[in-house]
């Protein structure tokens, strides 16, 4: 019977897909373009990118300590990213050159604003504190 | 839940939702692209996108420019703009319409060698 299960256990292993594996980013935006039309100033802001593209789940952490989630998928070697709330949508690609573009369209009072950011991210998964499995 | 970051998200969740634009589809859009800011690769232009179902499929599509993409509203409940979000294409682009029909494209996309590139336009939209 223990080697019956042992082989029913090792042949459910083998037919589980494979699994996701995150992929982690440590970005830091360094310009900030906050009006429509341009107004781009230099910027240090950190932002860390927990992205999944093969389950489609993404987790943004912005300022240290604000977790927001979202969802990912990847395309010609660019990894995209989307933040959705009633307020509006943010939109991110990150490529293998470590460079990251993040934009948001936004209801703020009766506006609605644009904004960008421009930096740089340094892929940081299965490093110590980097991506797991999920 | 979906929760929203950005450098001002949480300032425009505090101000309240408004009413979201009518459901109503199609729209038509005229956009015109802003340059300040980007680099030499952006072009001025006004062109305009229509968000509509197309013969024989399902579904939503942007049309504009010789471009056909699906396209889904991920509008959340009690949203103050809705969007439209391209699926499945190799570019990323969202249109995000506010209550008054103003409304923003943007469209980002991979330069191999060269890292993403972000073009952005803004404009109006109304229902045909």
């Amino acid at each position: 019977m223990k080697y019956i299960l042992t082989t029913a256990a090792l042949a459910s292993l083998f037919s589980a897909p494979a699994l996701a594996q995150d992929r982690t980013f440590e970005c830091t935006m360094n310009e900030a373009c906050r009006q429509n039309g341009g107004g781009c100033v230099a910027e240090n802001i950190p932002y860390n990118f927990t992205l999944n593209a093969e389950t489609g789940a993404g987790e943004m952490e912005q300022r240290e300590g604000n977790f927001f989630d979202g969802a990912a998928h990847e395309s010609d070697g660019a990894m995209h990213f989307l933040f959705i709330n009633s307020a509006g949508i943010e939109v991110g690609t990150i490529t293998d050159t470590g460079r990251i573009i993040y934009t948001g369209n936004m209801a703020l009072g009766d506006s609605l604003i644009h904004y960008r950011l421009n930096g740089t991210c340094v892929e940081t998964t299965g490093s110590a504190g980097g991506g797991s499995s999920k | 839940m979906t929760r929203v970051g950005g450098i001002i998200g949480g300032l425009a969740l505090g101000m309240g939702a408004l009413p979201a634009m009518a459901d109503a589809v199609p729209l038509l859009c005229l956009f015109t692209t802003d340059c300040a800011g980007q680099d030499g690769a952006c072009l001025p232009a006004t062109f305009t996108i229509e968000i509509a179902p197309i013969d024989h499929e399902a579904g939503l599509w942007f049309t504009y420019d010789g471009i056909t993409a699906p396209v889904r509203d991920v509008t959340p409940e009690d949203a103050a703009t809705r969007t439209f979000l391209t699926l499945g294409h190799a570019d990323r682009e969202a249109v995000t319409v506010f209550d008054t029909g103003e409304a923003i494209h943007i469209r980002q996309y991979y330069q191999p060698g060269r890292g993403p590139a972000q073009h952005t336009a803004f404009g109006q939209c109304e229902v045909l």
